[in-house]
């Protein structure tokens, strides 16, 4: 997939660690769930040591639980993967985007254009980020919402 | 798919004999003759649309099948008779790929009707879930209607579903559940374009870039069609 996930104002990475976190995470949102569904969040990770990091699980109170998954769409069928981890090696970012990696927010509470998820994104080290992840309304297309401020 | 007529141009042996440059003359004589014949037989040749959707030169009808709509009316075959529709399989479930394809296809019913020049007519979007289970007409009243109030949702019996998708080749699968885990559905990621004689039409890629899909889609609906 093209990349299309473009750099989103008004984004919001704030890590729980002040000055050395094992990995940045930037670009975060949620997509407005339909009344009912499940959401998804995306996210790009980042890892600026020399040392792998991996992602292990998540969580939000926004929802009954957080999966890890990753969308193949592959001659024109979608499949679904279950995650146990996410690994970003030393030095690199690993993106989540529709129809790609992404956190599956399962049974989330109404989420409403606007409103903000704190995702809690637990590493293999033991240290867990908190990601505050806007809820957008819609991706015309890509992974990005129309309206730049 | 046009086939190419192959020619059996080896390198000429030396000094072939009248009889072999007589069948090598003849042979040619017939090639000749059946691309005029091809060429007025075969359809005529779509133009290129590119890869990303696959065109019936001969549309396949629909077989007879029986499911509910989000409204809870029925939906069969006469429900998509006498316009162009838009099949796309997925679950309610899903929460990354069928929601960005309904989004996408949102945005294509918004440039759609905000054209100009009205024709060819929009589809309708049939949203049809390959997981019954879990999805009612009511859960899918909402859920279709958050994109779109004209999209459909449809559901019913997994026989009549089984019914429909293998009528234009669409796939899906259920998968393996872990304990306490909801299951996930593999399902056709395609857009089934149906004419307003209930035939499927072509086949398109999932409208990740709405302008090109709108594109793509009336060159489609403009092609002839050879009955």
């Amino acid at each position: 997939m093209k990349a299309r996930l473009c750099v989103v104002a008004g984004i919001l990475a704030i890590a729980t660690g002040a000055a050395a976190d094992p990995l940045e995470v930037t670009d975060a949102w949620v997509r407005q769930p339909p009344p009912g569904a499940n959401a998804a969040a995306y996210l790009t990770l980042v890892n600026p040591g020399a040392t792998t990091q991996r992602l292990v699980a998540a969580s939000s109170d926004a929802c009954e639980r957080v999966e890890m998954h990753r969308s193949v769409v592959e001659n024109g069928v979608a499949r679904m993967r279950a995650l146990q981890a996410i690994e970003v090696p030393a030095g690199q970012s690993v993106v989540l985007a529709p129809r790609g990696l992404h956190l599956m927010l399962i049974a989330p509470k109404p989420l409403q254009e606007g409103d903000r998820v704190v995702l809690r994104l637990a590493l293999d080290g033991g240290e867990t980020l908190a990601v505050d992840a806007p809820v957008r309304a819609g991706t015309p297309h890509g992974g990005h919402a129309k309206g730049h401020h | 798919m046009t086939p190419s007529p192959t020619g059996a141009a080896g390198p000429p042996s030396p000094g072939p004999d009248r009889t072999v440059l007589g069948v090598l003359a003849l042979l040619a004589g017939a090639v000749v003759v059946f691309g005029v014949v091809l060429a007025r037989v075969a359809p005529p040749t779509p133009p290129d649309l590119g890869d990303e959707v696959t065109v019936f030169p001969v549309p396949q009808p629909l077989p007879e099948f029986s499911l509910t709509d989000h409204r809870a009316t029925r939906f069969d075959r006469t429900r998509v008779e006498g316009r162009w529709s838009l099949l796309f399989f997925g679950y309610t479930y899903c929460p990354d790929v069928c929601p960005f394809t309904l989004q996408n296809l949102a945005h294509v019913q918004r440039l759609l009707s905000a054209r100009a020049d009205p024709s060819p007519a929009a589809p309708q979007v049939v949203f049809v879930s390959v997981d019954p289970e879990r999805d009612t007409t009511e859960r899918l009243r909402e859920y279709v209607g958050f994109f779109d109030p004209a999209f459909v949702g449809v559901t019913g019996e997994a026989e009549e579903i089984d019914r429909l998708t293998r009528g234009v080749g669409a796939f899906f699968e259920k998968e393996e559940a872990e304990a306490n885990a909801g299951y996930l559905v593999n399902h056709s990621a395609l857009l089934f374009l149906l004419d307003p004689q209930a035939r499927l039409r072509a086949v398109l890629d999932d409208p990740h870039d709405p302008e090109e899909f709108v594109r793509l889609l009336a060159a489609v609906q403009s092609l002839g069609v050879d009955s």
